[in-house]
């Protein structure tokens, strides 16, 4: 696996997506809410 | 996905908010949602950007799919917790739910997650569910890798043997 994975105390990189429900999710947006965010990556419909 | 659902109480308990990520379409991701009853949507990476610029893509499997990672990130955007999984490892999820209440007791709380299990096949169960995907939710393309899982399968078992 790759190394340069962003790990502990480092800032997580921004990004933008679509959603499920059609939406932009935009990760610096989300982290103004003040909440503790949990990002998961899973495989899909695999 | 189920398993997080069912510990959706715990995650607003300890005020977290859920977002899960994979290179599905935003119509397979909806399937999902609707058929485990998600209370938290979905985020559809399909150019696969995102796995990039988490160096997270997975080339032995399907073109490319992220390998199973878990991030916990605090307001200020700085990772407090981080899970690895290899293709076959898992890291459970109690692990994590007794850290994000650590977590909530202290903020500066940080864990690495060490995956318990070593090489995980995987079992019938989890064959006729990707399978049953792959006819409801997949494309062509799917049908392609799944011809191939027995070369990927191999490609993956080498790679654990070089190491």
């Amino acid at each position: 696996m790759n190394k340069d994975i962003p790990d502990i105390g480092q800032n997580v990189p921004n990004f933008e997506v679509a959603t499920s429900d059609n939406k932009t999710f935009k990760l610096s947006d989300e982290l103004k809410s003040g909440k503790n965010i949990k990002l998961v990556f899973y495989r899909g419909h695999w | 996905m189920a398993e997080i659902e069912k510990h959706h109480g715990t995650y607003t308990r300890l005020d977290i908010r859920v977002y899960a990520l994979s290179t599905d379409s935003p119509r397979q991701s909806q399937n999902l949602v609707l058929k485990l009853g998600l209370s938290f949507p979905l985020l559809c990476d399909e150019s696969k950007a995102v796995i990039d610029l988490f160096n997270l893509r997975n080339p032995l499997e399907h073109d490319g799919i992220a390998y199973p990672a878990t991030f916990i990130v605090s307001p200020g955007g700085k990772i407090r917790y981080r899970s690895l999984d290899g293709t076959a490892k898992r890291v459970y999820l109690t692990d994590e739910l007794a850290f994000l209440e650590q977590l909530h007791k202290d903020s500066e709380h940080t864990l690495h997650a060490k995956p318990k299990r070593k090489w995980v096949i995987p079992s019938l169960k989890d064959n006729w569910r990707i399978s049953m995907n792959m006819i409801f939710a997949g494309n062509f393309a799917d049908w392609k890798n799944l011809l191939l899982l027995p070369v990927n399968y191999s490609k993956i078992l080498v790679n654990k043997i070089k190491k």
